[in-house]
């Protein structure tokens, strides 16, 4: 896994001492978190506690996926355009947070599938299908953050993860999957959770 | 928020004054849009939102912009400050409840998010609470109620607030300048089942 925290830039542009010559005003705009090192490291540490976790982040480190922590409320996840993992919080957030992690897992989750072959179809081609993958992809990759969070019970860090389940509104689905439900028992439950976003709620 | 979508020359120049060379691709033009809200609290300041849609998640980033300058909303309070001082910020009784809705929503401190309740049958979010926890938030919500202090020139807010998974009344000041202030705040709910903020990651 490539920590990329810094926003740098490639330096490539020709550059004053106030930007690039005047054409880009906005030159100073920082995306990379101040505590994205810190914030992986933790992750990494929490992770370390569970075997599923320990294989995930192992696969992405041979495989050398970057992962990026930047500033920002937009969504998290992993982009298999860019075959990265882009990760967004506030910049206030000074430690890994349950969110963080949760969306860390699903991410890790979704390229380690994309490397190992369930290539994401262009959504131009057939959108019906592009959907119908991304959601069996989504109950995949929610089934493994189940997975994890069960193999953290004994972790300190189990009780913040069961509340972030909660408010994004997998708990049902995390009992479903400590029952031991079949796939498709659990599918509906994915279904509940994923209608409730979809009413604007949680 | 009414936010409209920008026309492609307009677009591209927006996207050219945010993108940063290390995240080349999440400021592809190809593949995102640009959208423009106005603010009632400012006079020549807008907020952006860039968008790329080339898979999911989209990933988004918003801005504080006069379609020049643009300052990044990073989850901090620092891009509304700095663009209160330069100036833009015009409070008045009818737009300072807006203005506190925006800080709120993009300057995430590290205790978490904080959402302002204004009008609870406008809140989509509290249906995902339990029917007890639903019942109680509207049985004991209260009007906001905004009181100017010439003295201080500020305004002083009661307002009832979702923090930390409950529910407070709280004082809140807002002064001339955009600094917000949480005076004063008593419980009025502990606890809040099974609610959340709209952080979907399926």
């Amino acid at each position: 896994m490539n920590t990329e925290t810094e926003n740098t830039g490639s330096g490539k542009k020709l550059q004053g001492a106030f930007g690039d010559r005047g054409t880009n005003v906005n030159a100073g705009l920082a995306y990379g978190h101040p505590y994205g090192e810190e914030i992986v490291s933790k992750a990494r540490e929490v992770l370390s506690e569970s075997p599923t976790g320990i294989k995930l982040v192992a696969l992405l480190d041979q495989k050398k996926v970057p992962l990026q922590i930047m500033k920002g409320q937009g969504e998290s996840g992993f982009s298999p355009v860019m075959m990265s993992i882009i990760l967004q919080t506030p910049g206030s957030t000074k430690e890994l947070n349950a969110d963080i992690l949760i969306n860390l897992i699903k991410a890790l989750r979704e390229a380690a599938q994309e490397l190992g072959g369930q290539k994401t179809p262009d959504p131009r081609s057939d959108v019906v299908h592009y959907a119908e993958f991304i959601h069996a992809r989504n109950l995949d990759s929610i089934t493994f953050v189940c997975k994890i969070v069960k193999e953290l019970t004994n972790s300190s860090y189990f009780p913040v993860l069961l509340d972030s389940l909660k408010k994004l509104g997998l708990n049902n689905m995390y009992k479903a999957y400590l029952d031991g439900v079949s796939k498709e028992e659990l599918f509906m439950e994915y279904a509940k959770a994923y209608n409730s976003f979809n009413r604007g709620s949680i | 928020m009414h936010w409209q979508r920008l026309d492609r020359e307009t677009s591209v120049k927006v996207i050219d004054s945010v993108k940063s060379d290390a995240n080349a691709g999440l400021f592809s033009i190809g593949t995102s849009e640009v959208q423009r809200a106005r603010l009632p609290f400012y006079k020549d300041y807008f907020v952006y939102k860039v968008t790329n849609f080339a898979s999911l998640p989209s990933f988004s980033f918003e801005y504080l912009g006069d379609g020049t300058f643009f300052q990044y909303l990073d989850g901090t309070e620092a891009p509304i400050i700095a663009v209160n001082d330069k100036g833009q910020l015009n409070l008045d009784h009818n737009n300072v409840l807006a203005y506190l809705e925006f800080y709120f929503a993009h300057a995430i401190g590290e205790d978490g998010d904080i959402i302002l309740i204004n009008n609870p049958h406008d809140m989509p979010l509290l249906e995902s609470l339990d029917i007890d926890s639903y019942n109680a938030v509207f049985a004991q919500h209260k009007p906001v109620q905004i009181h100017y202090d010439g003295g201080y020139d500020a305004y002083e807010i009661d307002a009832d607030l979702y923090k930390d998974s409950q529910v407070v009344r709280a004082r809140i000041e807002v002064n001339s300048k955009g600094r917000v202030t949480i005076k004063d705040q008593k419980m009025t709910m502990q606890q809040v089942s099974g609610s959340g903020y709209p952080e979907a990651i399926i």
